[in-house]
């Protein structure tokens, strides 16, 4: 499996295509929700929350699926002005430091998640489904993968800043 | 350590990350991080964790990808394509009539959408060839499709006005009554410009050859026929919005409907077409979102410091009238503006400011309206005006990032003043009252 690489890998397509899904379901049950309410009068228990639930993994695995392409907003007006030799530098700085706040989200993330799931956390409301448990293990997972997308950026710069300089 | 230092360390920590090119989401992060370990201990990033979690499962959130995907739906399809091509035939002999018709279309789909970005590149792709073709004078070209395509975010819907109302707690419905007529005076004021540039100087925008004019009536008519659909969709869901029928997040969804209804209907809708759009939906998403994690870690921790207070005391040790603490937080956001990006701004500083301006007695909604007028300047404001960079991307090869810049002065001077407008006429923003109950 390759979600760290360069370019847009297969991982990342899945993550897309997967979202896609995601999407249009919020609206195929938020319109089924509207219909519900004003044409028949009976609204619905479920599609208030499904929705949320839904729009959040789907929100969490777009971290993942940014980070893979390297599309996360950066000021590189300084970068661009810089020579090669410090640029490729910096960028391991940037990777470094990236990383570093990654692992302690990771830690966090992490520990909220295993709590939850251990004390069988739900929502509280009409439905009480586990979604609280699953939306912190998706979130923590995506930490994760994000963490270790980084990493392997980190090794690809540190070998690009050694092989060329 | 006091919370002088604290601050200091915060956002100078900030801006150097920002300067050496970390990424946004990660700098506010990696800041958040280290102040709560120094300030508070390990356990206080549970803190962090925390209102991430809570951020994510906000009901009102669920709205932003929907409006981003019936905004990418609509640029995929020959929708806003159709939309132009109506609106360009009524331009008639009138110098820089196909400016202002543009700007009357860019309007228009700024009501279908709640983002930029791909409104520009639209713009960029069907209306600039267009004049450029007549002989328009390249700036007058450039700052219409830049400008015009910013408004995006101006006209409601807006996905700036939905993340400013989370973060202050403003029902969004409110913000998107509040906006309509500052984002129609902003786009009037656009046209006006357009219109007197144009008397004063005809050269600047020539009119459509007269061969080419002589569409007859009933041709021009039945391309009309091209705005049932966008105006159908626009009608629903502000409509829906405005009177209560639906929430934001429903009513976004059934925007979504209607954008598909109205592909359908041109026979476009596939597959492919829709999961285009997703992917790009979910690449949106995921960039606003993770930024508006980092940021809000930040905010999190600064407020446990007790930043808020601080900077309120500062504030108001000023002894300064409230015109003028508005102004100078205006003249804060247009910087940040320069050097940040929109999401960063608003949930960085709107938990400090907004609490203040409801002090000094003003209305958070027209803060609001304020705020996302600031916005539409740091689309244009160079060095990092997101306008310009994406028109950049399909522009003409001969035309450069700094032309475009130069061309974008004068619209960033309307915006300015349409601000100026609604900081000193607060009428401008309660005039339609009501609507939003």
């Amino acid at each position: 499996m390759s979600l760290g690489g360069a370019g847009p890998g297969r991982g990342t397509r899945v993550l897309g295509e997967f979202a896609s899904i995601l999407f249009v379901v919020i609206v195929a049950i938020s319109a089924y929700e509207v219909i519900m309410r004003y044409a028949f009068q009976s609204p619905t228990i479920w599609v208030h929350e499904i929705s949320v639930a839904l729009a959040a993994i789907a929100f969490a695995l777009g971290g993942p699926y940014v980070h893979a392409t390297r599309q996360h907003i950066a000021i590189t007006f300084f970068l661009d002005r810089m020579q090669e030799r410090s640029r490729r530098a910096l960028r391991v700085f940037q990777t470094l430091v990236s990383l570093i706040f990654l692992g302690f989200l990771a830690y966090a993330a992490g520990e909220q998640a295993i709590a939850s799931v251990a004390d069988g956390e739900t929502s509280g409301t009409a439905l009480n489904l586990p979604i609280p448990a699953l939306l912190k293990s998706v979130f923590a997972l995506c930490v994760v993968l994000l963490a270790w997308q980084t990493l392997r950026h980190l090794i690809n710069d540190i070998r690009a800043a050694r092989w060329r300089t | 350590m006091s919370i002088e230092w604290i601050t200091v360390c915060m956002f100078g920590g900030l801006v150097l990350l920002l300067a050496l090119g970390v990424p946004l989401a990660f700098s506010t992060g990696l800041i958040a991080v280290a102040a709560a370990l120094s300030l508070f201990g390990l356990d206080s990033l549970q803190l962090i964790a925390s209102r991430i979690f809570s951020f994510m499962g906000e009901y009102v959130l669920v709205s932003v990808p929907m409006f981003v995907l019936m905004a990418s739906l609509m640029e995929r399809s020959g929708v806003a394509k159709d939309l132009f091509n109506a609106m360009r035939v009524w331009a008639g002999a009138l110098p820089g009539g196909l400016a202002i018709q543009t700007m009357v279309a860019a309007t228009l789909m700024g009501a279908m959408t709640g983002i930029i970005g791909g409104e520009i590149v639209l713009l960029g792709l069907i209306a600039l060839p267009q004049m450029l073709r007549l002989g328009y004078d390249r700036k007058l070209a450039i700052g219409t499709i830049c400008a015009g395509g910013s408004l995006g975010t101006m006209i409601p819907p807006s996905i700036v006005l939905v993340i400013y109302g989370l973060t202050v707690n403003v029902p969004i419905g409110d913000l998107f009554t509040a906006n309509l007529m500052p984002g129609l005076i902003l786009s009037g004021a656009y046209m006006l410009y357009i219109f007197i540039r144009c008397q004063l100087n005809p050269a600047l925008g020539p009119p459509a050859p007269a061969a080419e004019r002589a569409v007859p009536l009933k041709h021009k008519l039945r391309l009309m026929g091209g705005l049932a659909l966008p105006v159908l969709v626009i009608l629903s869901v502000l409509g829906t919005i405005y009177l209560g029928i639906a929430s934001v997040t429903e009513a976004a969804a059934m925007g979504v409907v209607g954008t598909l209804i109205a592909a359908s209907l041109r026979r476009e809708l596939k597959w492919g077409l829709v999961r285009d759009a997703a992917r790009q939906t979910m690449a949106t998403c995921g960039m606003l979102l993770w930024l508006s994690f980092g940021a809000t870690a930040f905010t999190g921790v600064y407020n446990l410091a007790g930043g808020p207070a601080f900077i309120h005391g500062v504030i108001t040790s000023l002894d300064v009238s409230p015109v003028v603490v508005v102004l100078i937080m205006m003249g804060i956001l247009l910087f940040l503006g320069c050097i940040m990006d929109w999401v960063g701004i608003c949930l960085l500083t709107m938990p400090i400011f907004v609490p203040i301006i409801k002090s000094l007695g003003y209305d958070p909604v027209w803060f609001g309206v304020l705020f996302c007028l600031n916005m539409q300047v740091s689309y244009l404001s160079p060095p990092f005006g997101p306008a310009a960079f994406y028109l950049k991307g399909v522009a003409p090869k001969d035309m450069t990032l700094d032309e475009i810049f130069a061309a974008l002065w004068p619209f960033i001077l309307l915006q300015v003043m349409v601000l100026l407008l609604v900081l000193l006429v607060p009428a401008t923003v309660t005039w339609l009252p009501g609507l939003g109950d």
